[in-house]
């Protein structure tokens, strides 16, 4: 009898575990069956292309008159500061966000913004959009520093802002935060962290701007830099949960990639050489069924210095990317076209240029000097020179003795048709370039360099 | 206020930590109640903030969320029946169940992570963003375990997928469900202390041969 019991109760035991099985699959199947694929790129991504305005038309024309407009977004003097990333917001006015802080990977570093207004063409003061602590408290987990932010819109209207965050190790314990804004960058939600890799979470960060999809979900390019460095797309929801992610490329050379969308089912991948082989170049891979499969990365002309790149695809097809076209170090930034899908590359502009030989090795007080006619050229006499001097002695100097870098660019195109780049100015500032269509117009017709 | 995945993240956490302070020598042996009361009080001072810190978001940082495995097997080692309390058949069924799961950790965390962080050109990973040909194999393992008897097998996979399913954690990947580098770094470990008994058993009966 007491068998009898035991072996009934064994079954109804079984029965249940068996029931816990079936309900469990049930639910995964379902779940399986709403993460569908997307259908297509939706074009014009990478916060770029909208349609003009022309309400704020007359900055455009402003620009076109005066060719290139400058100024610095960022205006705290002696920390380093770098990792620009700009968005435009539903007004017409253009916001600008980048870490600063003591050194790279200080605690003190936080996520600030800065906006430049339609109406007085002037940045306006910056500020703290997070900080280390404040995300701690609303991820629920120790961080230990911040790094890259990188702002999109998604295609609810809504501003999300990633940033790269890191609670053990170095950028190789790196994961990655988000936040949303749905005032346009005045407030936010609280952060959530996205997760992306299955050790630890670790070894994922972001520099590229998102890029839309048909079905109205983002396709955010990331790159790994732990065992391997290789680019990523990952594909986020509405509610910015990962539900897909590719690969771009493997081994141990890209990293940042740039997604540029021609049409629904093309795009072309460019991304940082950061592998030892030579001669650095870009490495590009390209997708005609809308990022399901993509191409072996390959090199591209475009020359390399371990460096990121932004860029976008212009109304006509043609290309137009910012980088760093030389193979060793950034102390040149310079404006590439490609009207061939990326086979080819012709240079239209060198936004900054400090790579000639009379500019290396300077000693102190040339290095200064040539700081601030740098800093003047920028903003004129508006703000002492000898500050940018002081600030870029500050952070340059420690780091690398008396070198210039001009790196990590932002590029977008506002609604009134002007073009937007900031970029890292020597690490001390954020630099902001304005430039119209009529400008680039005129670069394009000019001779210039075939790479 | 946190949200439901940072509250089930941290509680895993918590409950994690009473489990394995009930693993402590000494404490091995307390009464099924005991322990529960144990980890129940491990548990609370884990999550409970001191100066604006708690232990269990200093792990967090570090460990992430915890998978379903890892919180089925700790649940188990604790509650299962001790080796006084527990029949042959019994002992001999638990100890099976463990080396399958063992195994199964094992290669799974050799497959899994090694690619996912670069090794090679195949990515794993993504097959955890509702893949319906991993979600199928699995149903097969986890039928194949409930038959073949290996019930926590069966349970570990099933709770993972149900986790899963509802979003429990933060992740939205099956993988994280299944699997995280401290369970797998144990499985791996026992793999390795297995090898080892087995070697040295190897030698000792070699040298009692060649002492013959």
């Amino acid at each position: 009898m007491r068998r009898l019991t035991i072996w009934g109760e064994r079954k109804g035991r079984r029965g249940v575990g068996l029931g816990l099985i079936l309900v469990a699959f049930g639910a995964g199947a379902v779940r399986c069956l709403r993460e569908a694929p997307p259908e297509g790129f939706r074009s014009g991504g990478a916060g770029v292309t909208v349609a003009p305005d022309r309400t704020v038309a007359s900055r455009s024309e402003e620009a076109a008159r005066g060719g290139l407009r400058t100024d610095f977004v960022s205006l705290r003097a002696g920390v380093r500061t770098h990792a620009a990333s700009l968005v435009e917001l539903k007004n017409g006015d253009i916001r600008a966000f980048w870490y600063a802080g003591t050194n790279e990977g200080t605690r003190d570093v936080t996520i600030r913004t800065a906006v430049l207004e339609t109406r007085t063409s002037g940045w306006g003061p910056e500020r703290v959009v997070t900080s280390r602590e404040r995300t701690q408290e609303e991820v629920w987990r120790y961080v230990k520093k911040l790094g890259n932010p990188v702002v999109s819109r998604a295609p609810d209207g809504a501003l999300w802002l990633f940033y790269v965050t890191v609670s053990v190790g170095g950028w190789a314990g790196s994961s990655i935060t988000m936040i949303r804004s749905q005032d346009d960058g005045e407030t936010w939600e609280k952060a959530r962290r996205l997760v992306t890799s299955p050790f630890l979470n670790i070894s994922t960060l972001v520099k590229g701007p998102a890029i839309t999809y048909t079905d109205g979900t983002m396709g955010l390019p990331v790159h790994h830099e732990f065992l391997g460095k290789f680019g990523e797309l990952l594909r986020i929801d509405a509610q910015g949960d990962v539900v897909d992610k590719v690969r771009l490329s493997s081994g141990r050379e890209a990293l940042q990639p740039l997604v540029l969308v021609r049409d629904e089912n093309r795009a072309l991948v460019l991304m940082r050489h950061a592998g030892k082989a030579r001669p650095r170049r870009v490495l590009s891979t390209t997708t005609g069924n809308a990022g399901r499969t993509w191409t072996a990365p390959t090199g591209s002309l475009l020359p390399n210095s371990d460096a990121a790149l932004a860029g976008m695809v212009l109304a006509d097809g043609r290309m137009l990317v910012a980088l760093n076209d030389t193979e060793e170090r950034r102390e040149r930034l310079s404006l590439v076209v490609s009207s061939d899908g990326g086979a080819s590359w012709r240079t239209i502009y060198r936004v900054e240029d400090q790579s000639e030989p009379a500019w290396q090795g300077l000693n102190e007080t040339d290095y200064a000097a040539v700081i601030e006619r740098l800093g003047e050229k920028t903003v004129g006499a508006r703000r002492g020179a000898s500050d940018y001097a002081s600030s870029v002695k500050r952070v340059m100097f420690s780091k690398q003795g008396n070198t210039f870098e001009f790196s990590y660019p932002s590029l977008i195109r506002a609604s009134g048709g002007d073009f937007h780049l900031a970029y890292t100015w020597n690490e001390a500032f954020i630099k902001h370039v304005q430039f119209s269509q009529a400008w680039l117009d005129e670069r394009l017709q000019a001779d210039a360099r075939l790479h | 206020m946190p949200a439901s995945t940072d509250i089930t993240g941290l509680a895993g956490i918590a409950g994690a930590l009473g489990c394995m302070v009930t693993a402590l020598p000494g404490l091995r042996e307390l009464s099924g109640q005991k322990v529960a009361w144990l980890v129940v009080a491990v548990s609370v001072v884990a999550v409970v903030p001191v100066a604006g810190w708690s232990v269990a978001v200093g792990v967090r940082g570090v460990t992430g969320d915890l998978s379903m495995t890892t919180m089925v097997w700790l649940g188990w080692s604790r509650w299962r029946r001790g080796p006084r309390e527990a029949t042959m058949e019994e002992a001999r069924w638990e100890e099976g169940s463990r080396f399958g799961l063992e195994i199964l950790i094992g290669v799974a965390a050799l497959a899994l992570y090694p690619m996912a962080l670069g090794i090679g050109r195949i990515d794993p990973y993504r097959l955890g963003y509702g893949s319906g040909w991993f979600l199928s194999t699995l149903l097969v393992v986890a039928l194949v375990a409930w038959f073949r008897r290996a019930e926590v097998v069966a349970l570990a996979i099933a709770l993972a997928v149900l986790a899963w399913a509802g979003r429990w954690n933060e992740s939205s990947n099956l993988w994280d469900y299944l699997l995280d580098p401290l369970v797998s770094f144990y499985a791996l470990g026992r793999w390795g202390a297995r090898g080892v008994r087995r070697a040295h058993r190897g030698i000792t009966r070699r040298l009692a041969g060649v002492k013959r």
